[in-house]
């Protein structure tokens, strides 16, 4: 701890003469917010009726295997993120190690990703208010794209405009968000295990085969996004040796276990087909049978909660992708201008928001999370081989706190796992996702080939 | 571990950037025996990547801190500048407030003049401090220091003024306050900050000492909070000793 003090300070010193110095804020509880927050929107409440649709109740081992692969790349990036605790994350640490081309594919690919997944969990979004406008029974059907559409707008513009740090706000939705899934999960755990009532576990696990298990892996695998927004962050983390790791690991293991619950507490209440028939609001109907209208609300409030969060969460860690971009010189200097009366990057939020608003009208959940997942998966394995170049190297500014354990192992299957999981997806999107990194490859020949990127440790 | 009494007692003194809001003359000249430790804040939404506001506005931040330290330097006080990007002042304040071992933290108003000094005490943690830190901030027009102690209603008053007002006076004595500006007072309430507040409307300054482990909860505590709301003169912030010295001193008192 007094190591890292003493190098942050060292450092600080010489720029904070200049201009001054940088506040870190974000705590353990704030940082596990922006892990948990990213990523519950999806796995609880827009996957189940899909994931069991295609898997049955087998989906539960398709969430089992995103949690394993979303480990073995938690543990790489702890020990990069506490070697170089900068804005940036996945960007920093891949062209640092391997360079700027695959530099400019990660941090592309982390903006556009980022923008597909916040498309996935506005329409998310849309389906609950749609749901919740026929519960109320107004009689009136809203669109679910429209809805999606103007939350985009007014999202990236509350972003530019909003100045009330919502940070605590984050917490707080995060916490009612596990209360209520915890209520719900336990009780419906025990319900079905037959403690409380019945048994109801269903006797096929693989109604469709095993394949589907694999690629229902790839599909639902934008549930495990978010811890590595935790390390896009890790400039502004407080002690980010003892932070970083816990909140990436952390946040992993609680949405997992969430997830894992969710399918086996609805495909053992409602029965496979019946959730694929429900669709994106399939779990509204789990908490109806199990606490009758007050569940069904409480899921729809959390539904609404946790999509429009996870959307939220993924436009300002586009914003910040960009930012390290521009900070490199890998895209113009123009997209990091902040607003003078505001002080947001409104540039950088209106290109997070701006595509967004494209892929809504496009409208295919399982694309858009495919193609989202992809862009990330890219970065994942990248950031294993830049695990394993920086330990083979081992240049003399790399001094991480925190050492995955198991190298090389670890990051080696982390690796494979994370390209591997591309192949179970559908072609379409391999061919949308490989599209945007040949547009980022070529970004890089036609404009960011000749920059030089500063040393590790430098900031 | 004592400080000795060559070292000039500091004054944590916060502005926000990069339009500070002008302190008055009276309060910088007053304040210009002690050490400043000037930190400018700039506020950073938390869309904004506190580094990417720097890189935009740090040479306009650090412009406007350096002109809010020439009025001090001007005055003669020994300035440390410190420019900060932060999205949670607080924690910039409070950290810096350790970094640069300050002894309090200013919180400022508007006012006239300054020469009757108002230290509410508790008890004596902190008193040493609190005495250096007074001795060097009195001026040749200061008229009156006055120790006042805040009793809770239930407890017995007698021998406050022998354990806790005149060891207290002994102490600022001993830093060099003039005997013949000392008041000693003891006061019994169910609300001390109430209280307090009262007495600070016939002062122009208030003292307070730290009861929480930081600054951070001083800000946020309930009894400081209540007369640093209460009271329209300025206020300055003792902060706790450390640990370890208080601990000590505890020990020393119960003998």
């Amino acid at each position: 701890m007094s190591e890292e003090t003493v190098v942050s300070e060292g450092e600080a010193a010489d720029v904070a003469q200049r201009t001054g110095e940088l506040e870190r804020t974000l705590g353990l509880t704030q940082a596990l917010a922006i892990g948990t927050g990213t990523m519950v929107g999806a796995g609880i409440f827009v996957f189940p009726g899909l994931a069991a649709g295609e898997a049955g109740p087998a989906a539960m081992l398709s969430f089992g295997i995103g949690a394993i692969i979303a480990l073995l790349v938690a543990l790489p990036t702890s020990e990069l993120a506490t070697a170089m605790p900068e804005s940036g994350g996945g960007y920093y640490f891949v062209s640092r190690s391997l360079g700027t081309l695959f530099g400019c594919m990660v941090g592309i690919g982390q903006w556009l990703g980022l923008v597909f997944a916040s498309a996935f969990y506005l329409i998310g979004f849309g389906h609950y208010l749609a749901d919740l406008v026929r519960e109320v029974g107004l009689g009136i059907s809203v669109p679910v794209g429209s809805i999606a559409l103007g939350t985009a707008v007014l999202l990236t513009g509350v972003s530019i405009t909003g100045t009330e740090n919502t940070g605590d706000l984050q917490n707080w939705i995060v916490g009612v968000l596990l209360v209520i899934l915890t209520g719900f999960l336990g009780h419906g755990g025990l319900d079905v295990l037959g403690i409380l009532g019945r048994e109801r576990v269903p006797k096929t696990f693989f109604p469709y085969g095993t394949m589907p298990v694999f690629t229902t892996a790839a599909l639902v695998f934008t549930s495990y996004l978010g811890f590595v927004q935790i390390a896009t962050v890790a400039g502004e983390i407080k002690q980010p040796s003892h932070t970083l790791p816990r909140s990436m690991i952390g946040s992993v293991l609680l949405v997992a276990v969430l997830y894992v619950l969710t399918i086996f507490v609805g495909t053992s209440l409602l029965g496979s087909e019946r959730l694929a028939e429900l669709g994106e609001t399939a779990v509204v109907s789990v908490g109806r049978s199990l606490f009758g209208t007050f569940g069904a609300a409480a899921i729809l409030g959390g539904g609404l909660l946790a999509t429009l969060s996870s959307a939220n969460a993924s436009i300002l860690s586009a914003s910040r992708s960009i930012y390290a971009l521009s900070r490199d010189d890998l895209v113009p200097k123009t997209v990091q201008r902040l607003n003078e009366r505001y002080r947001t990057p409104h540039v950088a939020l209106v290109l997070a928001g701006g595509p967004i608003v494209g892929l809504i009208l496009y409208g295919r959940v399982e694309v858009l999370a495919e193609v989202a997942s992809l862009l990330h998966l890219v970065m994942y394995g990248l950031i294993c081989v830049a695990l394993l170049v920086l330990r083979h190297q081992d240049p003399n500014d790399y001094q991480p706190s925190f050492r995955c354990p198991g190298h090389p192992v670890v990051p080696g299957l982390g690796g494979l796992a994370s390209f591997g999981l591309i192949g179970f997806m559908n072609p379409l999107s391999i061919g949308l996702g490989g599209g945007v990194l040949a547009v980022a490859v070529g970004w890089y020949f036609y404009y960011a080939r000749s920059v030089t990127l500063s040393e590790i440790a430098d900031s | 571990m004592t400080r000795s009494d060559t070292v000039l007692s500091s004054i944590l003194v916060d502005v926000e950037l990069p339009d500070p809001v002008s302190l008055s003359p009276t309060l910088v000249d007053f304040l210009a025996s002690v050490r400043i430790v000037l930190v400018g804040w700039y506020a950073v939404p938390e869309q904004t990547s506190p580094e990417q506001a720097r890189d935009q506005f740090g040479e306009k931040a650090t412009a406007a801190l350096d002109s809010v330290a020439r009025s001090f330097e001007e005055a003669g006080a020994e300035v440390t500048k410190r420019v900060v990007f932060t999205g949670n002042r607080l924690d910039s304040i409070s950290r810096i407030s350790t970094e640069e071992d300050c002894d309090a933290v200013l919180i400022p108003a508007e006012t006239e003049q300054l020469r009757r000094i108002l230290v509410p005490l508790r008890g004596l943690p902190n008193a040493r401090r609190m005495a250096s830190l007074v001795a060097d901030l009195v001026q040749a027009d200061t008229s009156a220091i006055t120790l006042l102690h805040v009793v809770d209603g239930d407890r017995d008053a007698s021998l406050s003024r022998e354990h806790v007002l005149e060891p207290a006076a002994e102490l600022m004595r001993e830093h060099g306050v003039k005997a013949d500006i000392l008041r000693l007072e003891t006061v019994q309430a169910d609300d001390p900050g109430e209280r307090i507040v009262e007495w600070a409307a016939d002062a122009d300054i208030v003292v307070l000492g730290e009861s929480e482990p930081s600054v951070r909860e001083i800000l946020f505590g309930t009894v400081q909070q209540q007369i640093v709301e209460g009271v329209d003169v300025p206020g300055i912030l003792v902060r706790h000793e450390r640990e370890g010295e208080e601990t000590a001193e505890r020990a020393f008192h119960s003998e």
